[in-house]
């Protein structure tokens, strides 16, 4: 069945462009254009749709007030912001109810890919979890971290490298942050893989802002039915990331290498936790959750990449092969079970595990 | 003679002479009272007066005593030290003669007003709505043919029925200085206030540019598809023809070889591809050139934030492209891993296009047409980033390079500089950011300016 994608502008030339541009993927696509908010929020109640793509300013009913209408109605639906530009409140009240933030002008290729991409990895995961990710303004994060974080901006001078360890070491706060970092919530769009150096860009003021905004962060109910199971991936999260930067020092990565290497051991566990977060059922296959979530919240293709199962393959390199290793050893109960490492790979695996005893972490 | 008659006006004398005696002893000591009192008296007034003139020589002001026909009568030390002159060179001249030429008349004229205008007892200062002084400021001429601003106060002396006049003059040299560079940091101000609106409309307009690059952008995607689609189906039209003419349909084909003919299908064809490829290249390049109007001018807190020196770097050459495409070629030599420094981004900015345009008009100044060079280069060492920037312009003379930071200080011509650039550069990477600036510069040879700014300490988890 064809994807059905809304285009929502109060620019008739732009969503002829558009039509036009994207003439080419008439095949796989069904695509609707709205002439303003009003128009948009009327075929909300009349067609289900895959992918709303909206202007921000658009005069009567704005593009965040289109976005919540469909996170409302349509909360399955994959929302996605087109606008050359609008004031912080706005952009403010999107945070939540959009899922990604392009900028106008948008290269052809980058607005097709980002479609395709996030179409592409929906279709990996089971019908319920295609339904329940894209509900998520935000993922739970322990009281005990919010806590720590409202306290720390509540500061005079808050130290940015605190707010940037806090975010690091929790699984939720780290997606969150790559996801506002990564779009062009803030004007600028990044390619950002390390959440704590994007806390560093954003700096205090515009954490502040965020932390009293409600799609930003929440606390988990522990005693929700699944909240110690959240709290296990959570902790497997951490315990993934602290090994895999341990390794990565001492492996032959480039800088870049031993960045990707923590996160994409952090975020194994996103799909995981955003299901358990969404009342979903747990997939066997967490892999292909992760790498939908991760490119629902517009994380770099390249990080999406490595989100895979058996990422390592055969010709992954070194980083991939240390992704797999950590995540075999973190998600071995006893870590004693062999991870089963692609041929010829032996030594490598064996170096990591001396590393590993070396640093003296606990598995 | 009676005896008693003679006893008695013995008597009578022997007395008047005691109280003559007693008188005169009584007076004389009176006398030497007096006597006393004076020299006292004339002790302290004599102290008063060398009081009063060390009070006159230590004044930092100018006091010139002169005549109601503006002859100098008296002056204080201050005057000689001003005018460059001794006490008695400056006596007798008339006041008029230490100012400059074209103030003479007003000196001359101040004179006669302060002797007839003003209020004659400068003491009485009840009830008096009469003017006590006459100010004005004139240029001063010292001996050695020193101009300088002077402010004056002159007012009336009535005293032991002479009138005079008293002229009390400042230097004001260092004050005008000041003035200048007051009004001049405010126009900085200005200046920098007209920017930042400037800024805001910039990235304004850049924001009201999106929307129409974006459907520009997308209908030219969109006639790239078709021209592809259609080249297929002109394709097929051709075989069709050839096959129609076997077919012996001569007449048809021919009407449609000539319908092609006359629209030079042909040059069409061939055309468009490239019309479309070089249009979408410059709409992409007016995407990129307002993404960096737009990131140059976004405003930041005052906060310090993470900052990718690269992209800042590859951001304002894009901004100021005008500045040095016709003068020289701007080189790229970044590193690749360069760790992100901690500043506030505007003023980064601002370093970087001072160093841009700087660069750019030091090879301007090198005559010729050849285009010269601009060679920006970034480097991680321990804890620091280093950039530098070099071009092969005319070089900085070794007595300049010591005053290059000094506010003011320019070479450049009105309109060019301010003098500001290196100063406000200098401010940002050292006081700010506690970096440093080096430069090597040689006449004739280029300048290299290289500029250290260390990395925030890193201590927090994925914090570099």
């Amino acid at each position: 069945m064809k994807a059905r994608i809304l285009f929502v502008d109060d620019e008739r030339h732009v969503l002829d462009g558009l039509r036009r541009m994207l003439r080419a993927h008439r095949r796989e696509w069904d695509m609707q254009f709205a002439e303003g908010g009003e128009q948009a929020l009327a075929l909300a109640g009349e067609t289900r749709f895959d992918v709303v793509v909206s202007d921000m300013r658009m005069p009567g009913i704005d593009g965040a007030q289109v976005l919540c209408g469909f996170a409302e109605r349509q909360p399955a639906s994959v929302r996605v912001v087109l606008s050359g530009h609008a004031d912080r409140e706005a952009v403010y009240r999107t945070i939540g109810p959009s899922h990604r933030y392009l900028a106008k002008p948008c290269d052809a290729d980058l607005l097709t890919a980002a479609i395709g991409a996030v179409l592409r990895t929906r279709s990996g995961v089971s019908e319920a979890a295609a339904a329940s990710l894209p509900a998520l303004p935000c993922l739970p994060s322990p009281q005990g971290v919010i806590d720590k974080l409202r306290y720390t901006l509540s500061l005079e001078t808050p130290s940015l490298d605190q707010l940037a360890e806090i975010v690091a070491d929790d699984l939720s706060l780290s997606a969150k942050i790559l996801q506002l970092s990564n779009s062009a919530y803030f004007g600028i769009d990044n390619v950002m893989f390390v959440p704590g150096q994007a806390v560093r860009m954003l700096g205090i003021d515009v954490m502040r802002d965020l932390l009293a905004l409600p799609g930003f962060c929440r606390p988990l109910d522990e005693d929700a039915p699944w909240a110690p199971a959240f709290l296990d991936c959570w902790r497997r999260a951490c315990r993934a990331a602290a090994i895999a930067e341990c390794v990565a020092g001492e492996m032959d990565l480039s800088d870049t290498g031993r960045l990707l290497a923590r996160q994409a051991c952090k975020f194994t566990e996103l799909g995981h936790a955003a299901m358990l977060a969404g009342g979903t059922p747990a997939d066997p296959d967490m892999a292909p959750a992760a790498m939908f979530m991760a490119s629902l919240w517009g994380f770099p293709a390249e990080l999406v990449g490595l989100l895979a199962d058996g990422a390592g393959g055969e010709d992954g390199g070194h980083l991939a092969i240390l992704i797999d290793t950590v995540r075999s050893l973190v998600n071995r109960p006893d870590g004693a079970a062999e991870p089963g490492p692609a041929a010829g790979t032996a030594p490598l695996i064996e170096s990591v595990r001396s590393t590993l005893r070396q640093k003296e972490v606990r598995l | 003679m009676d005896p008693h008659l003679l006893q008695r006006r013995y008597a009578r004398e022997k007395a008047a002479r005691q109280q003559a005696e007693a008188l005169l002893e009584a007076k004389s000591f009176e006398l030497y009272q007096a006597n006393g009192e004076l020299q006292r008296l004339a002790g302290e007034l004599a102290a008063q007066s060398s009081q009063l003139n060390a009070i006159l020589d230590r004044s930092a002001a100018v006091f010139l005593l002169v005549d109601a026909d503006g002859a100098i009568v008296r002056v204080n030390r201050m005057a000689e030290t001003c005018f460059g002159a001794d006490a008695d060179a400056l006596t007798g001249r008339p006041v008029a003669a230490l100012f400059a030429e074209a103030c003479r008349a007003e000196a001359d004229a101040l004179v006669r007003a302060a002797v007839t205008d003003l209020a004659a007892d400068a003491d009485a200062d009840d009830g008096d709505d009469g003017e006590r002084e006459l100010s004005s400021e004139l240029t001063g001429l010292a001996a050695d043919g020193r101009a300088f601003p002077v402010e004056i106060g002159v007012s009336r002396l009535e005293h032991a029925g002479q009138v005079h006049t008293v002229w009390i003059c400042r230097d004001i040299t260092k004050r005008r200085r000041a003035e200048t560079k007051r009004q001049a940091l405010e126009q900085d101000l200005r200046q920098a206030q007209k920017l930042e609106s400037l800024g805001t409309l910039a990235s304004g307009i850049a924001h009201e540019i999106n929307t129409p690059v974006q459907f520009i952008s997308d209908n030219i995607h969109f006639l790239k598809d078709m021209m592809a689609d259609l080249e297929q189906v002109f394709a097929a039209h051709a075989k069709a023809m050839t096959a129609l003419a076997a077919a012996g349909g001569g007449e048809v084909v021919d009407e449609v070889k000539a319908a092609e003919d006359d629209a030079d299908l042909a040059f069409l064809m061939d055309e468009a591809p490239r019309c479309i490829a070089q249009s979408l290249d410059g709409v992409r390049r007016i995407g990129k050139i307002v993404g960096a109007i737009k990131e140059f001018a976004h405003p930041g807190g005052d906060e310090k934030t993470a900052i990718d020196l690269n992209k800042a770097l590859k951001t304002t050459a894009t901004v100021c492209r005008n500045q040095w495409k016709y003068v020289a070629e701007l080189d790229f030599d970044l590193a690749g891993d360069l760790p992100k420094i901690m500043g506030h981004p505007g003023d980064i900015n601002q370093v970087l296009l001072n160093l841009i345009v700087n660069a750019a008009h030091a090879i301007e100044e090198v005559p010729g047409e050849a285009l010269g060079r601009i060679r920006i280069a970034t480097r991680g060492e321990a804890g620091r980033v280093v950039l530098t920037v070099a071009d092969t312009g005319c070089g900085i003379p070794a007595e300049n390079l010591e005053k290059v930071y000094d506010p003011f200080f320019t070479t450049k011509g009105v309109g060019r500089g301010t003098g500001q650039g290196l100063a406000i550069t200098h401010n940002i990477v050292v006081a700010k950011h506690g970096g440093a600036i080096d430069i090597d510069s040689e006449v004739g040879g280029g300048t290299t300016f290289r500029i250290s700014l260390p990395i925030e300490a890193a201590c927090g988890r994925e914090a570099a």
